[in-house]
């Protein structure tokens, strides 16, 4: 039992120093990955937005002064305009383009039953189609939207696409929000 | 055994929080939005009342906030009314109800408060909704009277909460008559405005 719990130990400090950066002093070493046939992997990042004083919560008050964000996540007046505060990045590699991503997100909702919607912006450049330009879609609670590949030519990489978050309405209500954003990975 | 155990719980919930996830084919992933709203230090609405010009003055020390009063002065019979302006500012997504109150004409005379008989009406015209607001009140009262501090008569308005722009001017007229026999030019009478707002 002790053995098999150790083992399981070292497998896991494994992983977690396989997804992390390291700082080099005397060298380093880089894990080199491939593949053979179908490989589909779509990675989605750490929530990476955090406040001055380390909060992960977004102050969503766009009337407080002192909120230094406020600007970013302030709904526009044409909606789906401009991608907002950048809360997070994807990954994905596809050897094959007949695949599809569905990003959708729910309303921002409290514990008092409160909600608001917001616009999550997704900006992405798909590097293995020689495009140079970048996409910017936007989703809200009742418009997910799908990413069709099926026009690739077969092999698919998207790399730190950027996923942004714009308020669409003012938050009136007080309290701690939180939002689920799903990802569906599928073959067509 | 027991610390190889709490060990592993804690690093197996520290890779939960902080690595990234990978999904593939037929999978779903999803990343957490996290935020909050508290209340905001600054004012979500503000009210100004002035008299005089009908352009809002620039300086603070002319405006009345919330409450005030408005002074009748050179009171003769052909210029009976005192006119007021008024302007409401809104930010957050709420209705509001704006509540006008205000006294008869006073004056302090001799440490006593001093109500001539007269009678008065207040008009009040919001300026940017088409409806004009016309609703119109009276009241007489006789000499020797009190200070009427408890006595009130009320105008609401309801701001809406989508209105674009947030704003609401209005100008209202108090006018005084039947006091040819009591009012005197001499003294400076008051009428005291007053006006409380809550959210709807």
């Amino acid at each position: 039992m002790k053995k098999t719990l150790f083992l399981l130990l070292v497998a896991l400090f494994s992983m977690t120093s396989l997804f992390c950066e390291k700082k080099v002093l005397n060298g380093a070493s880089q894990v080199v990955s491939g593949y053979i046939g179908r490989n589909v992997e779509l990675t989605i990042g750490d929530y990476i937005y955090r406040s001055s004083n380390g909060n992960k919560g977004i102050n969503l008050d766009i009337n407080n002064e002192s909120n230094n964000v406020r600007y970013q996540i302030a709904p526009t007046q044409v909606p789906c305009t401009k991608a907002g505060l950048l809360v997070g990045k994807f990954n994905l590699i596809s050897s094959t383009s007949d695949i599809t991503l569905e990003i959708s997100h729910d309303k921002l909702h409290n514990n008092g039953g409160d909600s608001v919607d917001y616009e999550l912006a997704v900006d992405y450049v798909i590097k293995s189609d020689n495009s140079t330009s970048d996409h910017l879609k936007f989703i809200t609670s009742t418009t997910p939207y799908t990413f069709d590949f099926s026009s690739g030519n077969g092999l698919i990489i998207i790399e730190d696409a950027g996923i942004y978050f714009r308020l669409s309405e003012e938050v009136t209500e007080k309290g701690r929000y939180e939002s689920a954003v799903t990802f569906k990975l599928r073959s067509k | 055994m027991r610390k190889l155990l709490i060990v592993l719980i804690v690093l197996l919930s520290l890779n939960v929080v902080f690595a990234s996830s990978t999904i593939t084919e037929g999978q779903n992933g999803t990343f957490v939005i996290k935020g909050y709203y508290e209340s905001s230090n600054a004012s979500d609405c503000t009210f100004r009342l002035w008299s005089g010009d009908q352009q809002e003055p620039e300086s603070e020390a002319n405006r009345i906030y919330q409450s005030g009063f408005v002074t009748v002065d050179g009171l003769v019979e052909d210029s009976p009314s005192v006119i007021f302006h008024w302007s409401f500012e809104w930010t957050k997504n709420k209705s509001y109800q704006l509540t006008f109150s205000f006294t008869p004409l006073q004056s302090y005379v001799e440490r006593t408060y001093f109500i001539p008989e007269h009678s008065f009406s207040m008009e009040c015209n919001e300026n940017i909704q088409t409806v004009v607001y016309d609703e119109k009140v009276s009241g007489s009262y006789k000499y020797p009277g009190k200070y009427l501090n408890n006595y009130k008569k009320s105008i609401s308005y309801t701001a809406n909460k989508s209105a674009n722009p947030k704003e609401l001017k209005g100008t209202c007229s108090l006018t005084v008559f039947d006091y040819e026999k009591e009012l005197s030019a001499d003294f400076e009478y008051i009428s005291y405005i007053t006006v409380e707002f809550k959210v709807i």
